[in-house]
């Protein structure tokens, strides 16, 4: 039988239920607020709520960004654990003061307000959420003083689990989580003889079956939740700063580890038993029955990790006080303490009852219900139908059968030989659920170049990741601007690739919103991080940007290295097709419409 | 020491005593100082005292060592036995899982990549053996993933994909990764590489003097890297061999491995030219050997009965290379050994030929002849022989009836049966009738380059077609030679014939520039110098081109034609 250490010293637990709570000695020591009963308890939620409603749009914003991240729909778990973490910590906690620095607190809830005004500017819930957790820590430290932050910490830290990392920085840690699985998987096959090659991100076994690690392995998603289960564990269970890391970092190794073995488990599948394990019913079944080992690993961890350090008593205690006074410890431990029921104090002393804050937080109401109400708020999931049906009208004919293009004194004669749709990817494929593929075939060089459309996307999306994930060295990449007819700016992407068999590839690449308007492929870095925000803003109130957007590509390889000129004859290409696709897809989707 | 008590001596021999007393004070004195000089405690106590003190040295750390590992034990015991084990038994899962990574982990990185290369080298031959292309594919591109830039190894692995990839279809792949190879200006690639487009070119080329230089070259490099390399000297040797450098070809072809058919043959060729009988039938007898083993296991491959049937040839043994042929032939009903019987006849004709006349000679000549075109009636070397024998030989009348009406009744759809009637109805001056076997030969068969030039001749003249006269279509001539010109190779000896007729219809067309050109073209041909026709039409065009001078050396020409064979009639072409 374990006993559990109590987790604040003892004499502090036991002062609060020895000290007399009233007495005019204790309130001229202690600020205590007049008592907030009213006449109707349900109104003193208003200002609250008031406040809670200004952040709403955005906190639904952020629900649906995070939404559209596979690895993030694990949100909602995060929601709920917090509030179980912070249910259980307020149990029998006695009575509850307000914090003596409301001042303090007041200013942290100012400033959430204006970080809430100022993610509704630049459109980033990102911005919005982290200013509703620091309001929402000053209303903590406002409404229960410390007692209330110490019991309530571990479940607003969890919270933290959803503000994903800004400038895409969880989609490149993915990639190289994904490379990391790559790699090795690699090692563990070789160790079992499982004939492979690997080219970037895929897994190539006999007889020669690409598994992509995204397919085979969308595990990477788990990495996440994993990491927020054993965060679960280290706060439920309270534990040290250092068996805590130790145990995250365990979780880390788990999911590469769990990751590796989903990919090996579906290459022998593959090569020793011909049973496809990486699509359908079979894929879902492994993937959670991987999720739900990885589960009990990490639990197994936290427990192996108990036995290593806190047995029965803390390692340390052992030299200190020795073995004696340790039994009596334990004698002392099974004593639990008892501060009563929690008594909560009123709402009226926290910093929402400060009228400017009311008169902010109503102004920021009307300022986001409004931009919701016109729709510039994403504060619903885009609706991907419009974009299917009218790409689904885009006829193999709608893009010419033969056209010549002239560059650097040369003319290429282009047929197109191919028309492709394959089928609909996983909602989470990294090159988009759906493509419509053209190939076009000009005499002067190897092989036919690849015309296609690919779709849905939210936000930036940039190719080249995804062909270094397909095996592809990057050489060069250059994005490059230019000016539309009708006045939009355009963003078009240019790379060259390599393969370690001397195959040489050309990309060019460009991604327009559902409303044909030229979107960046890329997420910006912090350079003009504000002039950025404020024309996005623009283009949002003017309607011409939309988080759902499509990607047009022109991708050529040859064996020998592409030459400047058969660059410059492939982006006119890849020109001219786009304005016909363009013309054709906006015919289809206004008629739709 | 004490100083010694001396007594005091009395009498008169008192100083005797105290001589003899002094001197032993001084022998005294003398040992005590020798003692003390050669006293050596002093050094065994220092040394005794170090020996102590590396002994301490040597010592306490392990005692200190000792103490530590006790105080640790005491330690572990004591965190062991308040270890709580519902939380180890809990925590197994981890720890198994744990331990699993740690053993997987140290293999990956304790192991010699070199069993890795070599199960994939084994991997991917087995996939070759079973003809798993695409499990072979996948062995190559990770041995060419795990061998590093430089390791001479990987250059076998990048020959293998790139021959891989050929095979699979995929030609641009194929030709990448070969290029650098086999890259004829360095001395960077594999020799299996140069080996592989040596021969490659060789059998898709024209063979001409570029392409035969550009194999040796090949073969060059490769014998740089690996001069004892048997398949590369073979090759060179046969190269070199068809160039005609029979003295340089030698070397190189007796390092050529024994089961190197085509090489050994060309030996023994070479030796035969020479003379040296003995010396080729001393490569041929081994060969044959070989052949016969292999051809009789073997039953179905052509080329092993082919060489074996030249070998015999090179022996002069014809029954058995016929033997062979026709067992051959039996075994698989193959156009190939037809043609080869065909030659085979032809050669053995060719062969008796050069030894004396005899009666049963002359009739295994015609035997021979009549054999050869059985096998192969589209054989036109044994035809051209077999009218020269027809014209030159008169002794045997009876059987050369008997062959012309074998002949004959082969004509039927045999085009070139009815190119060597019309070639001999024109030789008797019935140009009607040899027009309509040509007609009949070009229709029968329009690509063969001799009948079609026969026909265009034919058209520069006029014939006769159902009972009418047919004038000259010179337009039709010129399209139908120059289409023989244009696809004939440089090198075919019936090029400049080729010439002729083009320059001939030129002549009739008046466009005199252009049937000069021919015409001279067509005198580059052996025996043109005799050729009486030719002599006049250039001497036609060159008085028409205003150049008096060599139309009068053309002149002068034909008069010594005439001169020197009187029957030599105008007229003749061909």
């Amino acid at each position: 039988m374990s006993i559990e250490l109590p987790e604040t010293p003892l004499a502090e637990q036991v002062a609060p239920a020895t000290v007399p709570v009233t007495g005019p000695t204790q309130a001229a020591k202690q600020f205590i607020p007049p008592s907030p009963r009213t006449a109707n308890s349900w109104l003193q939620f208003i200002p609250l709520l008031i406040v809670f409603a200004a952040f709403l749009p955005l906190l639904v914003m952020h629900g649906v960004a995070l939404w559209a991240k596979p690895h993030y729909q694990f949100f909602p778990l995060v929601l709920l654990g917090s509030a179980v973490l912070g249910y259980f910590a307020c149990q029998r906690q006695g009575r509850l003061n307000p914090g003596r620095y409301q001042m303090a607190a007041l200013g942290f809830g100012f400033l959430s307000l204006l970080g809430l005004g100022a993610g509704a500017f630049v459109q980033s819930s990102l911005v919005a959420f982290g200013s509703f957790l620091v309001g929402s820590m000053a209303f903590i430290y406002s409404w229960g003083g410390w007692q209330l932050v110490k019991r309530w910490l571990p479940a607003w830290l969890f919270l933290w689990l959803i503000v994903p990392p800004p400038f895409n920085w969880d989609q490149e840690f993915i990639t190289w989580l994904k490379f990391v699985t790559a790699r090795w998987t690699g090692y563990v096959l070789d160790v079992f003889g499982i004939v492979h090659v690997m080219e970037g991100n895929v897994v190539i076994v006999p007889p020669y079956n690409q598994l992509l690690v995204e397919e085979a392995c969308s595990g990477i998603h788990s990495f996440f939740a994993i990491i927020t289960c054993a965060l679960f564990f280290v706060f439920w269970f309270g534990r040290p700063i250092a068996h805590a890391i130790l145990l995250i970092i365990g979780s880390i190794c788990w999911v590469l580890a769990a990751n590796c073995a989903r990919v090996v488990l579906i290459a022998v599948a593959q090569v020793r038993f011909n049973v496809d394990l990486a699509h359908g019913l079979r894929h879902d079944i492994l993937g959670f029955v991987i999720f739900l080992f990885l589960v009990l690993l990490t639990l197994s961890l936290d427990r192996l990790l108990c036995f290593v350090f806190n047995s029965t008593y803390s390692f340390m205690s052992l030299f200190k006080k020795g073995r004696m006074v340790l039994s009596k410890m334990m004698e002392s431990q099974k004593k639990k303490v008892d501060l009563g029921t929690t008594r909560w104090p009123g709402l009226s002393v926290t910093w929402v009852y400060a009228k400017p804050i009311l008169v902010l937080a109503l102004l920021l109401c009307v300022f986001n219900y409004g931009l919701a109400a016109l729709g510039v708020m994403e504060v619903m999931a885009p609706a991907e139908q419009p974009l299917f049906d009218a790409m689904a009208k885009v006829p193999e004919g709608a893009l010419p059968m033969r056209f010549a293009t002239q560059a650097a004194g040369a003319n290429f004669d282009w047929e197109r030989i191919s028309f492709e749709v394959p089928p609909e990817r996983e909602v989470d494929a990294k090159i988009g659920r759906f493509s419509r593929t053209w190939k076009y075939r000009t005499p002067s060089m190897d092989e036919p170049a690849i015309f296609s459309c690919d779709y849905p996307f939210v936000q930036a999306h940039d190719l080249t990741v995804c062909y270094v994930a397909n095996g592809w060295f990057l050489l060069s990449s250059n994005a490059t601007t230019g000016q539309l007819p009708n006045g939009d700016t355009d963003y078009v992407v240019e790379a060259t690739f390599r393969k370690p068999d001397g195959q040489h590839a050309f990309l060019i690449f460009s991604l327009s919103d559902v409303n044909g308007h030229p979107q960046t492929p890329r997420i910006g870095s912090l350079d003009n991080f504000w002039v950025n925000r404020i024309k996005r803003f623009q283009q949002v109130l003017a309607r011409k940007q939309t988080y759902l957007s499509y990607q047009i590509q022109a991708f050529a390889t040859s064996y020998g290295v592409i030459k400047t000129n058969e660059q410059e004859q492939i982006k006119q290409m890849f020109h001219v097709l786009r304005n016909r696709l363009t013309q054709a897809y906006l015919a289809a989707y206004q008629g739709g419409k | 020491m004490k100083p010694r008590q001396r007594p005091r001596y009395r009498g008169w021999l008192a100083p005797v005593y105290r001589l003899r007393d002094s001197a032993l004070d001084m022998w005294d004195s003398l040992t005590r100082m020798s003692a003390r000089v050669f006293n050596f405690r002093w050094l065994s106590n220092t040394l005794s005292q170090w020996v102590q003190y590396l002994w301490w040295a040597v010592r306490y750390p392990f005692y200190v060592l000792s103490w530590l590992l006790g105080q640790l034990w005491s330690v572990m015991v004591a965190w062991w036995q308040i270890r709580n084990f519902r939380f180890l038994i809990q925590g197994l899962p981890a720890l198994i899982g744990i331990i699993f990574i740690v053993v997987v982990t140290a293999y990956t990185y304790l192991r010699a990549d070199d069993g890795l290369q070599e199960m994939y080298s084994r991997q991917a031959f087995d996939a070759r053996m079973r003809l798993d292309r695409s499990k072979a594919r996948l062995c190559y591109e990770r041995l060419m993933q795990l061998q590093y830039v430089g390791d001479p190894r990987r250059l076998e692995t990048q020959f293998a994909l790139g021959q891989l990839s050929d095979e699979l279809g995929q030609k641009h792949r194929a030709v990448s990764l070969l290029q650098e190879l086999a890259n004829p200006d360095n001395d960077e690639g594999l020799p299996d590489a140069h080996l592989a487009r040596a021969r490659a070119i060789f059998q898709n080329s024209r063979r001409q003097k570029e392409d035969l230089l550009l194999i040796e070259k090949h073969l060059r490099r490769a014998l740089k890297k690996q001069p004892d390399n048997q398949a590369v000297n073979g090759e060179l040797g046969k190269i070199m061999a068809m160039q005609g450098r029979v003295d340089e070809a030698l070397p190189f072809l007796l390092k050529s491995k024994n089961d190197d058919t085509d090489a050994r043959l060309t030996l023994a060729k070479i030796y035969k030219m020479q003379g040296n009988t003995q010396q080729a039938n001393m490569f041929l007898e081994p060969l044959i050997d070989y052949l016969k083993n292999h051809a009789s296991g073997e039953i179905d491959d052509v080329r092993y009965r082919s060489t074996l049937a030249n070998a015999y040839m090179h022996m002069d043994e014809f029954e058995n290379a016929i033997k062979v042929l026709e067992a051959g032939y039996n075994l698989k009903k193959s156009d190939f050994f037809k043609t080869y019987l065909s030659n085979c006849y032809m050669r053995w004709y060719i062969q008796q030929s050069a030894l004396p006349v005899t009666p049963e000679r002359e009739r295994l000549k015609l035997t021979c002849l009549i054999h050869s075109l059985e096998w192969d009636n589209t054989n036109v070397q044994s035809m051209n022989l077999f009218v020269k024998y027809m014209n030159n030989t008169g002794s045997d009348t009876n059987e050369r009836k008997e062959a012309h009406k074998l002949l004959m009744a082969l004509r039927g759809n045999n085009a070139y049966l009815h190119l060597w009637l019309g070639d001999t109805l024109i030789a008797e001056g019935k140009m009607e009738e040899a027009s309509k076997e040509w007609d009949m030969a070009f229709k029968l068969n329009p690509d063969s380059s001799i009948i079609a030039n026969n026909f265009a001749w034919m058209l520069t003249q006029g014939h006769t077609f159902q009972n009418s006269v047919v004038a000259p279509d010179l337009l039709k001539a010129e399209r139908i030679i120059t289409q023989v010109i244009n696809r004939t190779l440089p090198e075919d000896r019936n090029k400049p014939w080729f010439y002729g007729t083009r320059g001939t219809v030129y002549l009739k067309m008046g466009r005199f520039e252009e049937a000069r050109a021919d015409l001279v073209a067509a005198s580059q041909r052996p025996g043109a110098i005799n050729d009486y026709n030719l002599q006049k039409q250039l001497a036609e065009v060159h008085d028409r081109l205003k150049m008096p001078t060599v139309a009068d050396a053309h002149r002068k020409l034909m008069a010594e034609i005439i001169k020197r064979n009187s029957r030599t009639e105008p007229g003749e072409q061909q």
